[in-house]
């Protein structure tokens, strides 16, 4: 049997920059352009292998320029797969105001009016930068919404 | 027919488009169903920039691309037509597929229990109005106050 052909948009490139920095066990990945369909995956499977038992996962999304409801549900799977691996916390910086955070609002508007909560907006550990450059120092932590 | 690596996936007009040209006639960006379509679908919709508020823009940008997504996803391979259209007070998109279509309500609220993005829903929160045509080629539009 011939393998099969790779999809015709395997060399076509993501919109999406990936960066990955900080130590073991507490990994800072920052996540800037545009996140669709067509980068989720990618960004998931990216993150997956780098959460470690008793350790930290920050997420610096304050570069991404546009989410859909593919893009925010890729992060909720990543906040989902990291506690599975054990991580003690999983954090995602957003820009007051941005793109991200605009579109976690409409997931809570959803929530509200279907009585129930959404996939999207049990999102935990959101931290709000306010600034709209990406500057740890700026972040301003929301409480904890974890029971 | 051959497309130059540009062309790859979306057919569309220039973005020196006047606003007369987008009043006088609707245009079409034939995308091609894979997930670069969501990309190259909010790519297709810039000539409207210069005509529509920046936040109507942004939300513009969602729509097209929460449904362009759900064609790549459900109906299958083939093409998808994007076709926009600049009136005096709103912009309305028709977005159709060659796939079979989908329930009408589930643009119509929560399905608890249903898998899914819940692109469909957001749709129905974001735009002013919303429909579907069921006749080959299915078809879905929305329309934005400018």
């Amino acid at each position: 049997m011939t393998p099969a052909a790779a999809p015709p948009w395997d060399d076509d490139p993501v919109p999406l920059d990936i960066v990955v920095g900080g130590g073991e066990g507490t990994p800072e990945v920052r996540v800037a352009g545009e996140l669709d369909l067509h980068g989720s995956d990618a960004l998931v499977a990216r993150v997956r292998a780098l959460a470690r038992p008793g350790g930290s996962l920050r997420l610096d999304l304050a570069g991404i320029t546009f989410i859909d409801s593919t893009g925010a549900n890729a992060l909720l799977r990543i906040d989902r797969d990291a506690r599975h691996a054990g991580a003690a916390e999983v954090r995602f910086v957003v820009v007051r105001g941005g793109p991200v955070a605009r579109l976690l609002e409409l997931a809570r508007d959803l929530a509200r009016r279907a009585g129930a909560t959404t996939v999207v907006a049990d999102l935990p550990g959101l931290d709000l930068a306010a600034r709209a450059a990406p500057d740890r120092d700026g972040c301003v932590p929301l409480p904890d919404r974890r029971r | 027919m051959q497309r130059s690596p540009s062309e790859k996936w979306a057919e569309r007009p220039s973005p020196a488009w006047t606003r007369t040209d987008l009043e006088r006639d609707p245009w079409t960006a034939r995308l091609r169903s894979a997930p670069p379509a969501a990309a190259a679908a909010r790519r297709a919709l810039d000539p409207l920039g210069p005509h529509v508020g920046p936040e109507r823009m942004e939300s513009l940008r969602l729509l097209a691309t929460e449904l362009v997504t759900n064609a790549v996803m459900h109906a299958g391979p083939g093409w998808i037509d994007l076709d926009s259209r600049l009136f005096p007070d709103a912009v309305i998109v028709h977005v159709a597929d060659e796939g079979e279509g989908f329930d009408p309500l589930l643009l119509a609220g929560s399905r608890p229990g249903v898998p899914g993005g819940r692109g469909l829903e957001l749709v129905a929160l974001l735009a002013d109005h919303v429909g579907i045509d069921c006749r080959r080629p299915f078809r879905v539009w929305f329309a934005v106050g400018r």
